[in-house]
């Protein structure tokens, strides 16, 4: 019964799990030893669960959970499809990188400060987002998100930090007021907050004011939870002033369930890359994109912060996310799923990355952090592959995504977005460049400065994202096919909604 | 087969690393070039095949869904390309053993596997069939040329010049990618093989332009054309064996090899060739130049590498079969001398310690064997009989004289040329022959790993030009008839013809060759002073983008990194009131209006005007009590709202947060200064007050818009229907809180349990909380003792009441911990926080994780005996003969209780103590 119990909940578990850990790691909150324990028991059950159901939706294609019994359109249901699953299985890998990672950066008096039972319910919430089918409960997670990220970045309660932690709660706060009003405006016009069903619901309906408004309120909302410009100050302005553990994580998921919800949202309910309910999504989001990954590499260029520089990457990657969204083709909306499951991981390494070249250097400044090609070969290998997959190099994943969300573009007719994202290309990889001149090569001139060793459980996080970046460029096909099923299963709801 | 040699190429790099340390100083470089060796052997292998006008392929599936294959095509061109890069690899690494004998141990460790990593990338890009896998390839060279450009990068030369090499390369890069990603859309398919098979197909596809433009991008900007040629003197900063193998013999060629690959495509598009002719002629001069004016050694040999690739993309360009001929067999040529020279001047770089041609001089004494494998060398490079580069120039011109073309590449092809053989007997005559006595002595001498490169590369240039019958059959006839696609004749040129039209422009080319060798001083002299050149140079012109390019970005990172939160918040909201009216001239509708207006109503009315009061008194207040009174007063209003349209639950917890905000919020003013002055100026507030204006026109004719619509209430009407049938409440709210909606509430729930960690973690003690409690206990009231007990009995069983009765009447877990809270608020207000928390005797943080824990517990007996999380399952008991239907609802609701009782007072025990402090 526990065993059948186990696999009918298959859509839940990456939710609950880290949910109960969140709950222990507060009722153990004396031992940060235990604590720990707890976290990475729970991360561990988490990526397990994630794995599971990925198995479970490649074979069912859906997984639903009816919470209390009520299906859709009454009670709330979670519909973890490939897209969910798959992002899902993501954020685990990621989880376990910064779980590792946290072993030699998370000291005991920042696990007092509660940055497990903070980690484990940002988790949730982003397994939650992924994983619902509800409008309004997707709004929930986004406010878990919200409080658990505040927390994690003003876990060491610098007048920094907390200055950091205040304007990402001021700007997150109106984004969500956005999401709150679309989901208001959505729900007086239709009566109902299931996803799939206000799909169906709006098929083939007049765009009225209301509806209009709705879905450029939601665009607003999720585009400033993505980081997109011009919303997305927020981030910059508090990224950097985070533990690196907690950046990691944020850099990795955040801005990325953002992006998710744009896509479930938008694809689903509005109908762009099938039959649009309401004109005009798609060209905005062009034009949120090409600024975005202008404005980005051009303020990323201008950073001698290695974290600052690499949250304004962030930004750009997000870009091209958008990008693959705003070609409104199918082929787009796979590339962009392909995008993400890339930039995840990618961005989560790159931060650990800069952590352990601040731990080798005491420093984040660029200019003050010459020659690791010397004296660490290892940890400099590893860099090299999270930067050029950044940078787009072949056969890293980073080239697959760029490749598909270029090749998209070209394909939907959308030649001067294609031109702009090699344009923005070209710079990421210029940035990049500078930043491996400055801190790997060069020599440390002044003979006090020793560089100190990089802890082994860096080193592993390191490597189990590095393998990831080269494992889905190497394996692309298995990744290309599955992120076209997922796409198509967007854009057609109406299989979701059968089977439920 | 090939790609068994691809993989042992790749492992043989990987295992570079371990090997030279193992092998130390004497014995690695010897050692390693066994791998290209064997791979040189090894490709020897297919000279039957090759000869035969066949090709070897191999092809494995990678991404079939994105068209890409691990396509492998060994061709006459391919195997031409395949033994250069193998062949003078193997001496290279030889070569490198020695001549980084200065290094440290991980350096040269170093340095091997880089080279080889690249030999491996060079190998796979000649192999490759399909473009995408060849781009691969192409990026790893870019790379690994960064890298080995970057080799000595403690200083700031070096890296330097691999930045620039790296930006332009990478540049280059990008543009084949487009060109490769528009020319499978034409064709469908990114086999090489299909681009030259189906060229005049893709020269109709109406993406050709875009195609050419990024091929050739692409390959003038790998093989160092105008206006991207300056990249490559600049690399010169890497080690020498480097130079030879990446920049003069190998990777500059590919791009030649790639435009080659690409000539049936760019001869059946307009202007194609023209194009190409034109930006290698420029290429041509403009290099001829520099070489005249540069003054180090190997800077020299650059500007006639960057010469001769302009040769190459000119050979390219011109029509006819000779052409191609003449390229197959200048790329030979020049790789043999030009790497030679190279060794030669690496060899001198590494006795002397000196780079600048001017002063060396009278090196023959201590380089004996090296003086002459560079006069071979330069014999070569001035085309004169019976060298191999002798036979590349009568094609060369024969190739000028049979093609389409006017008269004027070839004046500049014997321009180039002379300037190329007083190059040539430059960089022997100089540093070798003349000036004896100018270098007393020398560090290192010749070793046999020094000489092996340029002894072996500077006898094949004679060799292979007085016995040329087997490389003309094995590699030159199979490399011209894969890229030209017929089969061609080859008539060697020879001193028997006699006087032929290309042997007198070769002697034209000799004789202004050796008047400038003569007067190379003076030339040289004047032309240095001309500094013109340098002003208008395209590397001028790329250090002028890349400065400006850098204050454009710190003017972007200023302009979005200013700092200013009320900036950014406006900026935002603006945004969002820009989206939802882009949104609305999209979709080009009015509100719709309703049909009839409903009754005036008093009631509502009075309440929304307090409302709207309670707003702008919010705004105009001065102090921060006004704020918060105002601010109160609109949440009173929402709570009053909530009351008249059914819903007494939320009117009550609406009423109970606001108190409890009321006690919360005075304590934090408690520490704070009353007087807030405004720090807007006039026009702030303007802007401000019309985008908040603006925004609620917005959504004021939203709102009206929307409630013309037919109330859909499918969903209402279900939670009414069945709120007592299926879920045994009365309460519809609380049915809907605990359980049609309950994972919300379990969502919120964890939001406030985490909040509880935020408030706990921030307002907590930073070093200890003694003495705060100390001063809190000292402002204890009397009255207010003695009579705060009695209401924190009452309140705490209320507020368990209030949880019980929750699923039938007015009440809930929420409600129940908000007072409950009351109760402790008041005990730490008259007694003290410690004795509140003494009274509570758990930790606040511990009461909300007990209580999360316990809501999340209650969904799984629902999973475990339904396969439903959160499905509440119920039980009818009798108590005293009243039969009491319980069910998971109360554990969830108690869990919701406890997390708000323990957050609430997270935040209230802080405060109190940030109040004290």
């Amino acid at each position: 019964m526990i065993a059948d119990a186990i696999a009918r909940g298959a859509a839940v578990w990456p939710v609950a799990i880290p949910l109960i850990g969140a709950a222990l790691t507060l009722l153990v909150r004396r031992s940060p030893r235990i604590q720990r324990g707890v976290m990475e028991g729970g991360v561990m059950l988490m990526l397990g669960a994630s794995v599971s159901l990925l198995v479970r939706v490649a074979r069912d294609d859906v997984a639903v959970m009816a919470f209390g019994g009520w299906g859709a359109p009454f009670g709330i249901t979670f519909v973890a499809d490939r897209l969910g699953a798959a992002l899902s299985l993501v954020t685990g890998i990621v989880a376990l990188a910064v779980a590792i990672y946290a072993r030699a950066d998370i000291r005991a008096r920042r696990r007092k400060a509660g940055f497990d039972p903070l980690f484990l319910g940002m988790l949730a919430a982003v397994n939650g987002a992924f994983l619902t089918g509800d409008l309004f409960n997707l709004y929930v997670w986004f406010e878990l998100m919200l409080v658990a990220a505040v927390g994690l970045v003003s876990l060491d309660r610098r007048p920094a930090q907390i200055d950091g932690a205040i304007r990402y709660a001021a700007m997150s706060m109106v984004g969500a007021s956005f999401i709150l009003i679309g989901i208001g405006l959505l729900y007086g016009e239709t009566g109902t907050l299931d996803i799939a069903h206000l799909g169906v619901t709006l098929v083939g309906k007049e765009p009225t004011l209301t509806l209009g408004t709705s879905a450029f309120m939601l665009l607003a909302g999720f585009a400033l939870k993505a980081g997109l410009f011009p919303l997305f100050f927020w981030l910059p302005a508090s990224y950097h002033t985070a533990p690196i553990s907690v950046t990691a994580a944020l850099a990795g998921l955040l801005t990325k369930v953002g992006f998710y919800a744009c896509l479930r949202v938008l694809v689903v309910v509005f109908g762009v890359g099938g039959k649009e309910v309401v004109p005009g999504i798609p060209p905005l989001a062009a034009l949120l994109a090409a600024a975005t990954m202008i404005v980005s590499v051009l303020a990323a260029l201008a950073q001698v912060d290695i974290r600052r520089l690499l949250a304004f990457h962030i930004v750009g990657q997000v870009a091209y996310l958008m990008m693959g969204l705003a070609l409104a083709s199918s082929v787009g909306i796979a590339s962009a799923i392909v995008y993400m499951m890339h930039t995840m991981l990618v961005q989560t390494g790159l931060f650990l990355g800069a952590g352990a070249i601040a731990r080798a250097h005491g420093s984040y400044d660029l200019r003050q952090a010459p020659g690791l090609v010397r004296d660490r070969p290892l940890f400099t290998a590893l860099f090299a592959v999270m930067a050029l997959s950044l940078s787009g190099v072949p056969p890293l994943s980073g080239f697959w995504a760029k490749f598909v969300v270029i090749d998209a573009a070209f394909r939907a007719d959308a030649a001067w977005l294609a031109v702009v994202a090699l344009i923005v290309g070209f710079l990421t990889l210029y940035s990049m460049s500078t930043l491996w001149s400055d801190s790997f090569w060069g020599t440390t001139s002044r003979q006090t400065r020793v560089i100190r060793t990089i802890p082994p459980a860096m080193m592993y996080a390191m490597i189990l994202l590095g393998a990831c970046t080269i494992g889905i460029g190497l394996a692309i096909d298995v990744v290309f096919t599955f992120a076209t099923d997922a796409a198509s299963q967007l854009t057609h709801p109406m299989s979701v909604g059968m089977t439920r | 087969m090939i790609a068994w040699l691809l993989g042992f190429a790749f492992l043989g790099s990987c295992a570079a690393w371990p090997l030279s340390f193992l092998f130390g100083r004497r014995a690695s470089g010897w050692l390693l070039a066994l791998v290209p060796a064997s791979l040189f052997v090894a490709f020897l292998d297919f000279v039957p095949t090759i000869a035969a006008g066949r090709a070897v392929e191999w092809r494995m599936t990678w991404a079939p869904s994105l068209g890409v294959d691990l396509t492998l095509r060994l061709d006459g061109f391919s195997f031409l390309f395949a033994l250069l890069i193998t062949g003078i690899g193997a001496l290279v690494v030889v070569y490198a053993g020695d001549y980084l004998s200065n290094e440290s141990a991980p350096s040269r460790a170093r340095f091997f596997t880089l080279i080889l990593l690249f030999m491996t990338a060079m190998l796979g890009a000649v192999l490759s069939d399909n473009l995408l896998v060849l781009f691969l390839f192409w990026e790893a060279t870019s790379i690994l040329s960064f890298l080995l450009i970057g080799f000595h990068a403690d200083s700031p030369h070096p890296r330097r010049a691999a930045l620039m090499a790296l930006r332009v390369t990478a540049g280059g890069g990008l543009a084949l990618l487009a060109a490769i990603i528009l020319v499978g859309m034409s064709l469908g398919s990114y086999l090489l093989t299909d681009v030259t098979a189906r060229a005049y197909e893709l020269a109709q596809s109406p993406w050709i332009v875009p195609i050419l433009i990024g091929v050739l991008i692409a390959a003038f900007t790998k093989s160092a054309q105008f206006p991207f040629h300056f990249w490559l003197p600049n690399a010169m900063q890497a080690p020498t064996p480097a130079s030879a193998y990446l920049h003069s013999a190998t990777m500059v060629k590919l791009g030649i090899y790639l435009l080659a690959r690409f000539e049936p495509v760019i001869g059946a598009a307009p202007r194609g060739r023209d194009t190409l002719i034109a930006f290698a002629l420029a290429t041509m001069l403009i290099a001829a130049f520099q070489a005249l004016r540069a003054e180090n050694f190997k800077t020299v040999l650059a500007y006639s590498t960057v010469a001769s690739l302009g040769i190459l993309v000119m050979l390219v360009g011109l029509d006819g079969p000779i052409a191609t001929v003449a390229m197959v067999g200048f790329v030979l040529a020049h790789a043999l001398y030009k790497a030679t020279l190279f060794f030669c001047a690496g060899s001198v770089l590494h006795a002397t310690g000196l780079s600048k041609l001017r002063a060396m001089g009278g090196l023959v004494r201590f380089l004996p064997v090296t003086a002459v494998a560079a006069a071979l060398a330069s014999l070569s490079m001035a085309g004169l009989p019976p060298f191999v580069g002798f036979i590349s120039k009568e094609f060369l011109f024969e190739a000028q004289i049979q093609s389409s073309w006017n008269a004027v590449p070839m004046a500049v092809a014997v321009l180039v040329n002379a300037v190329l053989v007083a190059v040539a007997g430059v960089v022997t005559l100089r540093p070798f022959f003349l000036g004896r006595g100018k270098v007393k002595h020398v560090k290192h001498g010749e070793t046999p790993a020094l000489l092996v490169g340029p002894v072996v590369l500077s006898l094949l240039g004679l060799l292979l030009s007085l016995e040329p019958d087997w490389i003309t059959a094995a590699v030159m006839r199979p490399a011209v008839a894969a890229v030209y696609g017929a089969d061609v004749a080859l008539e060697l040129p020879s001193l028997r013809h006699g006087v032929t039209q290309t042997l007198a422009l070769s002697a034209v080319v000799v004789g202004i060759g050796a008047l400038i060798l003569r007067f190379w001083g003076p030339i040289h002299a004047h032309l240095r002073s001309r500094t013109l050149i340098d002003r208008y140079d395209t590397e001028h012109a790329f250090e002028a983008i890349t400065r400006r390019g850098g204050r454009l970005a710190a003017a972007t990172a200023r302009w979005v990194q200013h700092g200013d939160l009320r900036k950014y918040l406006w900026v935002v909201l603006a945004s969002g009131m820009a989206f939802v009216i882009w949104g609305h001239v999209a979709t080009g509708r009015w509100p719709r209006l309703p049909d009839t207006l409903p009754g005036w109503r008093i009631g509502p009315a009075a309440v929304a005007l307090i409302g709207i009061g309670g707003a702008f008194a919010a705004v105009r207040a001065r102090t921060l009590v006004s704020t918060m009174v105002a601010v109160g007063l609109t949440g009173f209003v929402a709570a009053l709202t909530f009351m008249m349209n059914g819903a007494p639950d939320l009117a009550l917890t609406q009423f109970a947060v606001e108190s409890l905000i009321v006690v919360l919020l005075t304590l934090v003013l408690l520490v704070l200064p009353l007087d807030a002055p405004s720090t807007r100026t006039r026009r702030e507030r303007t802007l401000d007050a019309s985008l908040a204006a603006a925004f609620s026109l917005v959504v004021f004719g939203v709102l009206v818009d929307m409630s013309t619509t037919s109330r859909a209430t499918l969903i209402s009407d279900f939670f009414a229907a069945h709120s007592y049938v299926s879920a045994f409440g009365r309460n519809v709210v609380n049915v809907i809180l605990v359980d049609f909606r309950g994972f919300d509430t379990l969502g919120e729930t964890t939001v406030i349990a985490l909040s509880a960690i935020l408030a706990w973690s921030l307002l907590g003690p930073r070093t200890s909380g003694a003495g705060g409690a100390a001063v809190a206990r000292g402002r204890t009231i009397f009255i207010l003792s003695m009579t705060s007990r009695l209401f924190f009995w009452l309140l705490t069983v209320l507020s368990v009441l209030i949880l019980l009765r929750g699923h039938n009447q007015i009440g809930g877990g929420f409600v129940g911990g908000l007072t409950a809270a009351l109760g402790f608020a008041l005990i730490s207000l008259a007694d003290g926080t410690d004795r509140a928390r003494a009274m509570l005797r758990v930790h606040p943080i511990s009461l909300a994780g007990g209580g999360l824990f316990l809501a999340i517990a209650s969904g799984l007996p629902g999973l475990i005996l339904h396969g439903d999380f959160l499905r509440h399952l119920w039980l009818e008991i009798d108590v005293f003969g009243i039969p009491i239907k319980q069910g998971t609802t109360l554990p969830f609701d108690l869990g919701v209780y406890l997390v708000v009782l323990g957050t609430v007072l997270a935040f209230l025990f802080g405060l109190r103590r940030e109040a004290a402090r």
